[in-house]
């Protein structure tokens, strides 16, 4: 265990660790890092705006991406348009029950926990509130860890769109959502980069 | 502004809550934990420059079989299908959606393999111990650290086998050695990110 004699933050004694490279050091007046020459902030910079513009960014995206089709399948004739939720049920009618629950937590589940934490956090940091902070830290570490296996269903849809067409089974193109859905995994991925834990801290 | 009493050196900060520690020598295997908000400060180092070179040469070695040897197959009434990984893109970007195709390309192939022949030249860099490394290390590792939240293999790989039940229903479906060496190069990607922290490699710069 390393010991804290002085509870002192980095940024209360005029010292500034690096984003980037993690390397602390003494605030300089050149604002670039000794170690790796990125540039040197005690904090983010304009973190909670930069992270409620990718998240509302994120959520508009969420729209589409669950009220259009993912996929558009054609087979022997007949046209089938396929939401997100629409292949859950329908994996779950034909009792694919692991994998229907495995796309429902990734696609549906994980990014409305994500949009949730961000935006608890968020409204924390800006009424000051401090609380249990240890727990909003772990909660904090836990989705920007599960956020991006909210890929998976686009990587089902380019591999179904790519092995059917192989296949000859039938014509599977991917539908409008699916760019929708990409881009909102990647905007709430660059909400949480951008996110700076330390600012709920900084309210104790 | 408030003056600490220790150098420097001597002192962590806590990447989620940014408190000072003092650091303390740790013994194998060992970590240390903020004592504030619980998270991660530091741990020992695991020498792992060298292992993770040779891991990083199997991988690559992987990465070209899974992309090209046959990947699996798809037997509908009779009729049998091969498929290689590096034809999916390949499709895709035959289809109108060239967003779609781009996405693939980049998740698939470019950034993992990038991830993977940046760390070759980093690691074989510092292991090989150059003189005049240090500025184009420092460039190299930076932008590893700007790809690795973008490096999402195992992901894919829970997508491909999601992808493989759903297809049960309809086809007989066979995996080949493209898949069994995407499995391992995953498995090893995911033991090499445990053992080597970017922390080690940037004292191992520093030590140049
Ligand atoms: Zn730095
Ligand atoms: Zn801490």
């Amino acid at each position: 265990m390393a010991g804290h004699r002085q509870a002192l933050t980095a940024m209360q004694a005029g010292l500034a660790a690096c984003h980037v490279c993690g390397k602390l050091q003494s605030c300089r007046a050149d604002h670039h890092c000794v170690r790796c020459g990125s540039r040197l902030y005690q904090r983010k910079p304009f973190s909670v705006q930069r992270s409620w513009a990718f998240l509302i960014t994120a959520l508009i995206l969420y729209v589409p991406a669950n009220l259009y089709p993912i996929m558009n399948t054609t087979s022997l004739g007949v046209k089938d348009e396929n939401t997100i939720i629409g292949g859950v049920i329908l994996l779950w009618s034909m009792k694919s029950y692991p994998v229907a629950v495995i796309i429902f937590t990734a696609s549906i589940v994980i990014p409305l926990l994500k949009f949730l934490v961000i935006s608890l956090l968020l409204f924390s940091i800006w009424k000051g509130h401090s609380g249990k902070l240890n727990q909003q830290t772990r909660l904090f570490r836990i989705i920007e860890y599960i956020g991006p296996w909210s890929m998976i269903d686009v990587f089902v849809v380019i591999l179904l769109v790519a092995l059917i067409q192989f296949g000859g089974i039938a014509t599977v193109l991917p539908g409008s959502a699916a760019m929708a859905f990409a881009g909102m995994v990647i905007t709430t991925m660059l909400s949480a980069i951008s996110f700076d834990t330390r600012l709920l801290w900084d309210n104790e | 502004m408030l003056e600490h009493n220790l150098p420097i050196d001597d002192l962590v900060a806590c990447h989620s809550c940014d408190l000072l520690h003092e650091k303390t020598a740790l013994g194998t295997g060992e970590k240390a934990w903020c004592s504030r908000c619980g998270s991660l400060l530091y741990r020992t180092n695991n020498n792992a420059i060298e292992i993770s070179l040779a891991l990083t040469i199997a991988s690559l070695l992987l990465f070209l079989f899974a992309q090209l040897l046959p990947f699996l197959s798809i037997d509908v009434d009779g009729n049998k299908t091969t498929i290689y990984l590096i034809s999916t893109i390949d499709t895709l970007s035959q289809l109108d959606n060239v967003l779609l195709g781009i996405a693939g390309a980049l998740f698939l192939v470019i950034i993992p393999l990038g991830v993977l022949l940046l760390d070759l030249l980093l690691l074989s860099a510092l292991y090989s111990n150059k003189r005049p490394l240090t500025l184009f290390a420092r460039q190299l590792l930076l932008l590893i650290g700007r790809l690795a939240p973008w490096n999402m293999l195992e992901i894919f790989l829970l997508g491909v086998l999601v992808t493989i039940v759903k297809l049960a229903s309809i086809a007989e479906i066979s995996l080949h050695q493209g898949f069994w060496a995407f499995v391992a190069l995953v498995m090893i990607n995911l033991f090499v990110s445990t053992t080597l922290e970017p922390e080690e490699l940037w004292q191992a710069i520093d030590k140049h």
